[in-house]
Order: C-alpha cells, then sequence, then structure tokens
C-alpha cells in the first residue's frame, strides 16, 4: 500500500509524528508492535493528549500488532528505502519512514554479545566500544546505556556506514544523546 | 544461545504489562475468566510444572485473538490457551452437540439435499425447546439457512467451462459457509474474479479448515483434514495460482494455526495463500487488474473488522477496496468483539456472555444506521444479522453488485 510516510513506533513519539503529518495532509500509516499510546496509557486519556484518541478520525492507517520485519532498499545500501515488509505480509511504500521504535524496552534498540544494533533499517548507534563504560556500578545513578541512541543528521535522518539516509527520520526515545534518567 | 531457552510461543517474553487483559472482550463480560495474562503466560509455568493446575475457566477463552495483537512483546497468548485446551481439557458435558457443532463438513452434506425441510424444522419453537434441552443449544440462537445446492455443485454446472477461457487463474477455498449454506457468495466470488480477468479453480480437495474442530477438542480430526487442504493447497501453488478465501477465520486458521497449533508445514503455500480482498488491492495497485464500477451503485456502509481479520492485519485493504466504489459511503466501526466466536455462542451455557460481549458494537452498528454491515466473518454475519436485524456483506459481494 502507498503513503506518504510510514511511522514505525506507536509510542508517544510515534503517535505525535503520525498525528503531525496527517494534520499537515499527508496520508500516514502508523505500525505498533502492540497497542498504540492512547490504549496503552488510559491516564493520559485528558487533554493535552486527547487528540490521541483520534489516530484513526485523522485518517491515519493503523496496523496494530504488526512490526517491520524487512526492509526493500534501493540498487545501492546508501539509496533511499523503497518498501518496508510487515510480519502480517503487507508492503508499504512511502516518500519517507519514520523510525520512533524507542530504546530498549520496545525493543529500538537491541544489546548482544556483538554490541548495540538498531534491528528495523540497522542505522548506526551511538555508543562506547568499552563495555564497563555501558554502565554505573551506582544503580541510582544516571545509567549511560540510557542515552545510548541511532545517529543522525541535521535534518533528522538516520546514518548508516556514517552516511545519511535520504528518505528515513528518527524520533523520540531512539535519538542518541537524550538522557532522561531523574525525568 | 538464548534461543534455545525460549518456548516456540514465546510466553518468557511476557512483562506482565496487562493489556492482553485491557482488550479481552470475555474478561469485561465475564468475572469468571482469569484474563488472557493469567490464562495463558501466567499459569502456563505452573501446566508446566503439572497438569493439575489446568483452570477449567480456560473454556471461556473466545479464540479472537486481540491479547495477541495487544501484546508488544510478541507472546502468543491465544495460541498459550488454546494448546492448552487441546492437551488438558476435561471431557465436553455435551459431546454429540460439540461433535455435530463442529463437523460442519459432515452435517453441511447431511443437511443440503433436505435444505428446505431443514430450512423450515430448525427454526420451530418446540424443535429450538428441544435442541436446548437435550443437546445445550441455546434456543435464543438463530442457524443459518442451508442451501439445496451446494456450491460446488452449482460450479460444477454452470461455471467450470466457461472458466477455461481466462488465460490466468486463481484457486478458490470456499469454506464451508460458502458450500452449504450461502452459495452466493461463492458465486459473487467468481463473478468478480472474471470482472478481474481471472478465471477460477477449485481445489483438487477441500475440507472444512478445521477452526471449529480445534475450538471444540478435536486435534485429530482437525489435522487429518488440515492434511488434505495442505496437499491441494500446495499443488494450486506449484501450478503457480494464488490460493484465494473470503472468510477470514478459515485464512488465519491455514495460514497460520496449521502451524503453531497444530504443528503442521506451511511454507509449501502460506505466502500464496490470501483474502480475496487483499489479492485484489495489490493486482489493482500494481495495475494489473482494472475494475469497471457501475455508476448508480449507492449504498451506505459500515465495516466491522472480525477479531480474526484483525489478528491477519489485511483490514486497511478492504476498507480502501470499498473506498475504490464511487457511492459507497463507509463507516468503519470501532473494533470490537461481536462475541458469538464460532460454536461457542451457539451453546447454552456461554450465549449469555456471547450477547454481553457483543452488545458495545450492536449499539455501535445501530448508531451508524447502515444499509448493510460488511465484514469477512461468516459467524460475525449471523451474530449481528440475529442480535441487530441489518444484513451483513461479504466485501467480495459489495464488490459484485458494484462491478459493471
Amino acid at each position: 500500500m502507498r503513503y506518504d510516510a510510514v511511522v514505525i513506533g506507536g509510542g508517544r513519539s510515534g503517535c505525535a509524528e503520525a498525528l503531525r503529518r496527517a494534520s499537515d495532509g499527508q496520508k500516514v500509516c502508523l505500525v505498533a508492535a502492540g497497542l498504540t499510546l492512547h490504549s496503552l496509557e488510559p491516564e493520559l486519556k485528558g487533554k493535552p493528549y486527547s487528540e490521541l484518541h483520534n489516530l484513526t478520525k485523522a485518517g491515519i492507517a493503523v496496523l496494530r500488532g504488526d512490526i517491520v520485519e524487512e526492509v526493500l532498499w534501493g540498487a545501492t545500501a546508501s539509496d533511499p528505502v523503497r518498501a518496508v515488509k510487515t510480519a502480517n505480509g503487507i508492503t508499504l511504500e512511502a516518500a519517507e519512514y519514520v523510525l520512533a521504535t524507542g530504546r530498549f524496552f520496545s525493543r529500538g534498540l537491541v544489546a548482544d554479545m556483538e554490541g548495540v544494533r538498531e534491528p528495523v533499517f540497522g542505522a548506526d548507534v551511538d555508543f562506547p566500544e568499552d563495555r564497563s563504560k555501558w554502565f554505573d556500578p551506582d544503580f541510582f545513578a544516571p545509567q549511560p546505556f540510557e542515552s545510548f541512541g541511532v545517529k543522525t543528521d541535521k535534518a533528522g535522518r538516520i546514518l548508516k556506514g556514517g552516511k545519511p539516509v535520504e528518505n528515513v527520520f528518527a524520533v523520540g526515545k531512539i535519538l542518541g544523546g537524550k538522557h532522561d534518567a531523574g525525568r | 544461545m538464548q534461543d534455545a531457552n525460549i518456548s516456540k510461543l514465546n510466553f518468557e517474553a511476557c512483562q506482565k504489562c496487562s493489556l492482553c487483559n485491557e482488550v479481552c472482550p470475555m474478561m469485561a463480560a465475564n468475572p469468571l475468566y482469569p484474563g488472557p495474562k493469567k490464562a495463558g503466560p501466567d499459569q502456563e509455568r505452573y501446566r508446566l510444572k503439572d497438569p493439575e493446575f489446568y483452570d477449567y475457566a480456560l473454556k471461556y477463552c473466545l479464540g479472537c485473538k486481540r491479547c495477541e495483537v495487544a501484546c508488544p512483546s510478541g507472546v502468543q497468548v491465544a495460541d498459550l490457551i488454546q494448546k492448552a485446551r487441546l492437551e488438558y481439557a476435561p471431557a465436553s458435558k455435551h459431546p454429540l452437540r460439540d461433535a455435530m457443532l463442529a463437523n460442519t463438513d459432515f452435517v453441511g452434506t447431511l443437511a443440503s439435499p433436505f435444505a428446505p425441510i431443514v430450512n423450515e424444522v430448525l427454526p420451530l419453537k418446540p424443535v429450538k425447546a428441544v435442541l436446548d434441552g437435550a443437546f445445550g443449544i441455546d434456543a435464543h440462537r438463530t442457524f443459518p439457512k442451508y442451501s439445496a445446492e451446494k456450491f460446488t455443485t452449482w460450479f460444477a454446472r454452470h461455471a467450470k467451462k466457461a472458466q477455461e477461457g481466462f488465460d490466468s487463474h486463481v484457486s478458490y477455498f470456499h469454506g464451508c459457509y460458502a458450500n452449504y449454506n450461502y452459495p452466493q457468495l461463492a458465486k459473487d466470488f467468481v463473478k468478480v474474479m472474471n470482472a478481474a480477468g481471472y478465471g477460477v479453480h477449485l481445489l483438487e480437495k477441500e475440507r472444512c479448515c478445521g477452526v471449529a474442530l480445534v475450538a471444540n477438542g478435536f486435534e485429530k480430526q482437525a489435522r487429518r483434514q488440515a492434511k488434505v487442504n495442505i496437499a491441494s493447497m500446495g499443488k494450486a501453488v506449484s501450478k503457480g495460482e494464488p490460493v484465494l478465501t473470503t472468510s477470514s477465520s478459515c485464512t488465519l486458521m491455514m495460514g497460520r494455526e496449521y502451524g503453531e497449533v497444530l504443528g503442521l508445514p506451511t511454507e509449501g503455500y502460506r505466502d500464496s495463500l490470501s483474502l480475496a480482498c487483499k489479492w485484489l488491492y495489490e493486482k489493482i495497485e500494481s495495475g494489473e487488474v482494472k475494475l469497471k464500477f457501475r455508476k448508480d451503485f449507492r449504498m451506505k456502509l459500515s465495516y466491522h473488522t472480525a477479531c480474526h481479520m484483525q489478528r491477519l492485519g489485511w483490514q486497511n485493504y478492504t476498507i480502501e477496496l470499498l473506498r475504490m466504489i464511487p457511492g459507497v459511503q463507509l463507516t468503519v466501526l470501532d473494533q470490537n468483539c461481536c462475541g458469538i466466536s464460532g460454536t461457542f455462542g451457539f451453546k447454552k451455557e456461554y450465549y449469555p456472555y456471547s450477547q454481553k460481549v457483543g452488545s458495545v458494537l450492536f449499539e455501535d452498528i445501530r448508531t451508524s444506521n447502515p444499509q448493510a454491515v460488511v465484514t469477512e466473518c461468516e459467524t460475525c454475519k449471523w451474530q449481528i444479522e440475529m442480535s441487530t436485524g441489518i444484513p451483513v456483506l461479504n466485501p467480495i459481494s459489495v464488490l459484485a453488485a458494484a462491478v459493471e
């Protein structure tokens, strides 16, 4: 299916981004692994988040319970993304893609023996090689791994192999360098 | 390394967030049901230790799979519950009734030749009272009508020859409902496919997909029938034909549950199995198919996303396809369960829950006041027609009425 934008991730940032783009008149598809934010956080049902109820009313195609499994790249790896394929077998084509999959808990970032990676597009991730610098032994101190995230250029496009991918943007917690411990 | 420690149904990944409980329609209607989180991943740990821990209340699970859609961690909650029921559930108190409800092929073959009589007799009050008292089929429930001529008979007599005039073909899994009860749907499918420039082949052998057998605990028979379907679909796919269906539950059963619940190989056909609406939309989008619609077609419709359709995640294809028809005024209803859950709502002990679960949807439908409700699921159709009095159509029937 063809859209102006495909937003991957149904949390706060993903929903906000989808709504912003829809209100600009774009045809938007939102892919959410589970439910979307409004159903996830009942305490947000009041203002100022009330607009989040209205994803479908804003004309956004919401794919609940689905994840992006495969990325169809252009001819070379640095080319823009042509389409993404979901676990339910849906091919989504769009002019722009927005990565809003969050950090570790939502598996926007995955840490394993090799390091930290971003599983959807394989974007460059900002983290120190030295594992001992990933965390602070003091449990209550701000933890360094909380500021890991994908690298972007100034326009918010993700970097892959050091080069920006023309049509993939990142928003929300998956962005590197942010720190929200103690919030 | 870690993979070896993770079960196939992924229950270790449960974070106890309770989103599944939030969306469970049965939990909201029935305080006796512990909810998908407890019934699925929580109790699985105990069941693995000792089958004694099997909770009788699992019988209330509708199998709607909304918990799986809601789960952000990919736990197959409903499959866990279904598998536990197949393995540990005590024998049914109404074995004959369950067998009658689940064996759609057998009952359909039996009822079809006597359709005019069966259709007259089943709605009679004394008959309903007997079914209620002796069998445990609730007297409030309306039975679907049987057709005097099966679809397969009609196809062989009137349509088969004409199909060879087309260059490309699709294979059609019609399902029991279109064959025994409502052949018009299958005829509509043939009409739409022919209008799209494709001929229709039937599968070499087709059995009921077995969704009702699994729900009623007849695992062995389900597996037997599944093997027949898998072989037939594999043959169609090897000829280069996609296998199309018009029922969301059959599609989910064959595309997913054959592998996940029955443990059968699905690789041979899985990617070629599709709902007719999804396949059509993709063909139209790629420009391979053009459908010409009547200019004078007018209809006010409400789309109901059946639970299994939501699990497939393909509802947007149908919605967009319906929006392509000029003259269709479409309301997309909020995603609520109708409550019937196949054979579940026929059973006397569950009927009240079934209606309670569906009440939200019925109210929504009445408010939107359509000429017809559109949904892919045949049992939703029975439930909605019985409970609201508003006719329910398969999207393929809408397309058939709208094409030139």
